[in-house]
């Protein structure tokens, strides 16, 4: 009897530590309006779209994670901003098998590919804009790192009800080459009001191993309070600035 | 003195035209209120009677012209991306190597 009991316990545990995705469903498709802060006025500069897929291979079916950013067509003669970003991961854990990286702004061109050949480590290649590999490169990660694309629907995945306030939770991300480390201190609840109306959300504070995101609780985000944990307002504070995404339309939601 | 007053007036309010006709039309009014400030001051100091001078009317003008298209583009203009063209070919060339490398990956499903 002892033993059975452990069985359970042991098996309720392990379900628990492994976050189980209920809250990305498989055809959704969030737009937001990205703004960046000129001279004091929120200037709405690009269109930022997260989008998902189920992608077949001959052996299995996974969830392809899409991530966009393109400006405004006013601005594209000044500058372009035409960037991709894309992760294909398991639709159950959202462990991830590859992430593509096309940032293509202007004169700069990077497009980065990674490779999650194992749990410790990962191929990281790099193509020109002409589409040839010129570096290739073996990094060693932590078996729970995640790129960034993933990192923010695995946000999704958190149980914060369960989270009281302060609490922090770590993440590492595969970012140029390198594992960074990204914390999130859960703030509480809070209602803003969005274009989908008036949403009670989970604010989250953002943090950074590098000196991108300045200040203690400059880089807010905020995830509805319900099964669909949705972004719909982040803002940020960056070395050149600061500004805001705020959701325009979310279609295709799982709950 | 005056003068002085009247040149900055009509070099706000030209500064404010040209940033009404940019993208970043909603600063327009940084430059209008200086035009507005300056424009003012150059009238109240005026001796020996206040007055309106040719370059003061044409500074007023402009900057009601600038501010004009700046309400204009605020209220009655969207923004939007006229083209994802290059996104939307990365993406499908991307998404064939991928499939392709994946095909060569252990999947635990």
């Amino acid at each position: 009897m002892r033993k059975h009991f452990l069985i359970v316990l042991c098996t309720i545990t392990t379900l628990q530590l492994i976050s189980q995705n209920t809250a990305i469903g498989t055809n959704e498709k969030l737009i937001f309006t990205a703004a960046y802060n000129m001279s004091g006025i929120l200037t709405d500069l690009a269109e930022v779209e997260m989008e998902t897929s189920s992608v077949k291979t001959s052996k299995s079916t996974l969830l392809k994670l899409k991530f966009t950013i393109a400006t405004y067509s006013k601005w594209d003669d000044f500058f372009k901003i035409r960037d991709l970003y894309e992760s294909y991961v398991h639709p159950q854990t959202l462990k991830p098998y590859l992430h593509n990286r096309d940032v293509n702004e202007g004169t700069f061109y990077k497009n980065m590919k990674y490779t999650f050949t194992n749990t410790t480590s990962v191929k990281a290649a790099q193509k020109n804009r002409e589409g040839v590999v010129f570096e290739t490169q073996e990094i060693s990660i932590n078996p729970t790192s995640k790129d960034i694309v993933t990192t923010l629907y695995y946000l999704r995945t958190i149980d914060f009800s369960k989270l009281a306030i302060g609490n922090s939770k770590t993440f590492s991300i595969i970012f140029d080459k390198k594992e960074i480390e990204g914390i999130i201190t859960y703030l509480g609840k809070e209602t803003i009001t969005t274009a989908l109306g008036k949403k009670e959300c989970y604010k989250l504070a953002m943090g950074s191993s590098e000196k991108v995101l300045q200040g203690k609780n400059n880089n807010i985000l905020y995830l509805t309070a319900d099964a669909n944990k949705i972004l719909v307002y982040a803002k940020f504070k960056i070395p050149v600035g600061n500004g805001e995404i705020k959701i325009k339309s979310a279609t295709g939601l799982k709950n | 003195m005056k003068q002085f007053l009247s040149m900055i007036t009509i070099v706000s309010a030209l500064l404010a035209l040209l940033i009404a006709i940019l993208p970043i039309s909603n600063l327009t009014i940084f430059p209008s209120i200086f035009a507005i400030l300056f424009g003012s001051m150059a009238y109240f100091l005026s001796k020996p009677m206040k007055k309106f001078t040719t370059s003061l009317k044409i500074g007023f003008l402009i900057t009601l012209v600038a501010l004009t298209i700046s309400a204009y583009k605020a209220f009655f203009t969207t923004v939007k991306v006229d083209s994802k063209e290059g996104i939307e070919q990365t993406e499908k060339e991307l998404e064939k190597e991928s499939l392709e490398e994946l095909e060569n990956l252990e999947i635990n499903q």
